[in-house]
């Protein structure tokens, strides 16, 4: 409608004819006639009924109004207990708000519009995150609105510099964005970048977070995620404490941060509430996890298409028995295995928790037993299939886990292809990619490339938290020192 | 685009599926066996495991006459089921005759020259016909090649033989200062049983044995002591009767001094012995006697120790390796000779070991 970039009018009717005109077909817009003040004079509450708290509209509005004894002459003399109003007497910001949840005022003989913070929507109660379970950290996970995730955040860090700055993506779903940050250790750039991307992103709406992310990062054609995607609030600030910028998307349960570096996709807010030497153990077993799940499968076929001399005799000959009545190569014999596990997954994934035990078993008899007797796979197969799917399952960032389930399919042709040499250029093309990788502008390989030694202390082992005064230099921080030297 | 392109590139410099060694398709030759037959002609067998739930065997043993062994494995290939690949050979055996007759070394040149052939594999000299060990039937012991080879391993560790691996008998094979020497197989009332050491001269043919009884002293020669070499001596003690002490040593000390003095080499061998004792059939008191019991000890044992020695220098032998000793020490006369091997028969060895005993065992 093009009415929405003209102004209101002084007549109440003309304003709820155009009111009318814009909204067609809208049957939960209420229109609420009241006359208010002495003398009475005319004026219209306009609300959105599926989006508001009804009770706020009952008792903060509609009875204070209908008790209202004052004369009203113009909008601004209507006092009403809530909190968050503004004034506007453009179409385009009544139409925006309303749909939002907010509740217009007008009046008659007046062009101002009141517009009433009386938003409430359906929502979640605050709850365990599903994703990512948590150990030691807060139980509290994001939820789909922005102001509660916000707050969420603000509770650990009530301080004046944590930073906060609004925009909205989409045409259509006007999805508000909130960028979250700390003014005196963010680097300005890496913001600016950032507000940047997401400045020209011009979609009808962002539905999700992960949308989002797609539309900005930096190359959308590496198997690696460049942006982390948490529903942690621990999380969150943890990265916030380290000069990353987070991005809280309305009506999305997980917020993004960035920006990252592959390494921390390994890590997560709990290794640091464990002590060091545990946290370092569960670091290195999925570093292993890591190397295993993209290279278990192919190591096995190469070891069996071309150097089988690698293998030990005694393995060999286990092997050898194992594979005697399986008809495939062992490419087939992995990929069939591998696709089998994956759909699994993927089954188990989208079920009801119900139905979704069943798929185990149906998996776990068929796949792990049947198979091998009807003497389609071999034993050893289904050993390194299921050590695989749980060494990727270790994995504790979900998009890092997937890109490495996807990687291990081209390195298992490699291998096929060219055996042991064919998996060496996959782990160097990786490498490379990897080292080339960057995430808002920032290397994706820091500390390993360019090597930064002072913040290994945070990758492979995790050090006493002491050691680590210093904030990792990756997300370009301007103020480097974290704490203050205060025990030996 | 270009990036890709460079990735694409990246793996056909790899080599092809042409080179695919896939191990279905393979035969693995686990033990190769050489035999000379009755007309002087090369015997290659060969045992590679079979993996056919359906056929009876779980090996199957292939036996060709050929000129050498790669001819002989060609012509194998006509048999086996697979391409035969000696990569994960684990026992190279050659029979005494056949030993006796040629140079090992000629022989077991395709092992070497071949980088796809195993260098790790054991070489083992088997007592008697090959063919008795071939078409052995172990009812209750793993696959044959795998039995050879625990066999001969366990048979190093207890010390009741040796072990050698084709890359060592290779380094021997060309050393000037040191002969071949390899573990002995027999075939005992149809068991597997490992039987001493083979000893070879410098034209790498078999000249003589050691027995499984003087096995541990010529581990304790070569210095090869660990984990712990058994020993059971006989000596005349206080009561004058024959009487047995076992010991198990420990570890030791050695020092070899070789010098030259009058046209021979002389070497003095220095050992300091740790030992236990783990048995003794006499009842003396051996905290009281300790100094006299290890002095009967170490002189039982310079008496075994250079018994070996007379047998190594008659043989012409010198598996030891004092020929590195007096290489190193006593490189312008070592260099005189024309072979170290006759030196090494006419030297003169003095071999002073001292026994210190550890322990005496728990109870008595």
């Amino acid at each position: 409608m093009n009415g929405t970039q003209q102004l209101l009018t002084h007549s109440l009717d003309t304003n709820e004819q155009t009111l009318r005109d814009y909204f067609t077909k809208t049957p939960d817009l209420v229109y609420c006639h009241l006359l208010i003040g002495e003398p009475k004079k005319r004026a219209l509450l306009v609300y959105l009924n599926t989006l508001v708290d009804k009770n706020s509209i009952n008792n903060n509005i509609i009875d204070p109004l209908l008790f209202e004894t004052k004369q009203i002459h113009t909008i601004a003399d209507i006092q009403l207990p809530i909190g968050s109003k503004s004034y506007t007497t453009k179409w385009e910001h009544v139409i925006q708000h309303v749909f939002q949840g907010e509740t217009a005022l007008f009046l008659d003989g007046d062009n101002q519009v009141l517009l009433l913070d009386t938003q409430g929507w359906p929502q979640r109660a605050i709850a365990e995150p599903q994703i990512e379970s948590s150990l030691k950290g807060s139980h509290q996970g994001f939820i789909e609105t922005c102001e509660k995730n916000i707050a969420l955040i603000r509770r650990y860090l009530p301080h004046q510099q944590l930073k906060i700055e609004e925009t909205t993506v989409g045409r259509r779903g006007h999805t508000p964005v909130s960028l979250l940050y700390l003014e005196d250790v963010a680097h300005p750039e890496v913001l600016q970048e950032l507000k940047d991307r997401i400045e020209q992103v011009d979609v009808d709406t962002i539905v999700n977070t992960g949308e989002l992310m797609q539309y900005i990062e930096d190359n959308p054609f590496s198997p690696f995620p460049q942006f982390l995607l948490t529903e942690r609030p621990d999380a969150a600030v943890s990265n916030l404490l380290q000069g990353r910028i987070v991005i809280v998307i309305d009506r999305s349960p997980s917020v993004m941060i960035g920006p990252m570096t592959f390494i921390t996709f390994f890590q997560t807010v709990d290794d640091y509430s464990t002590r060091w030497m545990i946290a370092s153990f569960l670091r290195l077993l999925r570093l292993l996890a890591f190397f295993m799940a993209i290279f278990l499968p192919s190591a096995y076929i190469a070891a069996l298409s071309f150097h089988y001399e690698i293998i030990p005799l005694n393995l060999l000959l286990t092997i050898g028995e194992s594979r005697e009545r399986v008809p495939l190569p062992p490419l087939l014999e992995a990929v069939l295995m591998e696709l089998a596990i994956e759909m699994l997954r993927e089954a188990g994934l989208r079920l009801p928790a119900p139905i979704g035990q069943t798929v185990g078993i149906v998996g776990g008899v068929v796949i792990g037993q049947a198979a091998v007797e009807a003497g389609i796979v071999s034993n050893i197969m289904v050993v390194i299939v299921s050590l695989t799917a749980i060494a990727s399952f270790i994995i504790p960032n979900p998009d890092m886990s997937e890109s490495i389930r996807l990687l291990r399919f081209p390195m298992m042709i490699a291998a096929s292809l060219f055996g042991l040499v064919g998996m060496v250029i996959g782990f160097m093309l990786i490498i490379g990619h990897l080292i080339s990788l960057e995430s808002l502008g920032t290397p994706a390989g820091s500390p390993f490339a360019p090597a930064r030694l002072r913040d290994w202390k945070d990758t492979i082992l995790r050090f006493p938290l002491w050691m680590m005064r210093t904030r990792p230099l990756s997300a370009r921080p301007t103020q480097l020192t974290r704490q203050k030297k205060f025990r030996k | 685009m270009k990036k890709c392109i460079y990735a694409i590139l990246c793996f056909f410099i790899a080599s092809g599926c042409g080179m695919k060694t896939q191990l279905d398709e393979l035969t693995l030759a686990l033990t190769v066996g050489l035999d000379e037959g009755k007309d002087g002609k090369l015997l290659v067998y060969s045992i590679s495991p079979v993996f056919n739930k359906e056929s009876k065997n779980i090996y199957e043993v292939i036996r060709t006459v050929g000129m050498t062994p790669r001819d002989g494995r060609s012509k194998a290939n006509a048999f086996a089921s697979g391409k035969i690949v000696g990569g994960k050979a684990q026992n190279i055996i050659v029979s005494k005759t056949f030993a006796k007759k040629h140079d090992m070394f000629s022989y077991l040149d395709v092992f070497f020259r071949d980088p796809k052939n195993s260098t790790t594999a054991n070489f083992i000299v088997f007592d008697g016909p090959l063919k008795e060990l071939m078409y052995i039937r172990l009812d209750d012991k793993p696959r044959l090649s795998v039995a050879i080879r625990d066999v001969i391993l366990n048979g190093h560790i207890n010390k009741q033989t040796t072990k050698i691996n084709m890359l060592l008998f290779h380094r021997l094979s060309l050393d000037r200062a040191q002969t071949p020497f390899a573990p002995i197989l027999k075939v005992h009332k149809g068991d597997l049983v490992a039987a001493g050491i083979a000893l070879f001269n410098r034209q790498r043919k078999y000249v003589g044995s050691l027995s499984q009884k003087e096995s541990p002293y010529f581990a304790i020669l070569q210095k090869n002591i660990k984990p712990a070499t058994s020993l059971t001596l006989a000596i005349k003690g206080l009561t004058k009767q024959k009487e047995y002490v076992s010991i198990s040593v420990e570890h030791g000390e050695f020092s070899y001094k070789p010098s030259f003095r009058n046209g021979v080499f002389h070497f003095d061998v220095h050992m300091k012995l740790g030992v236990i004792v783990t048995e003794s059939t006499t009842y003396i008191d051996m905290k009281k006697e300790k100094k006299k019991v290890e002095k009967w000890l170490a002189k039982e044992i310079q008496k075994q120790l250079e018994s070996v020695v007379k047998k190594l220098q008659t043989y012409e032998a010198d598996p030891i390796g004092f020929g590195l000793y007096a290489r190193a020490y006593e490189y312008r006369q070592f260099q005189k000779q024309k072979s170290w091997s006759k030196a090494f028969a006419k030297a003169e060895i003095n071999i002073r070991p001292t026994v210190e005993i550890i322990s005496y065992g728990v109870l008595q």
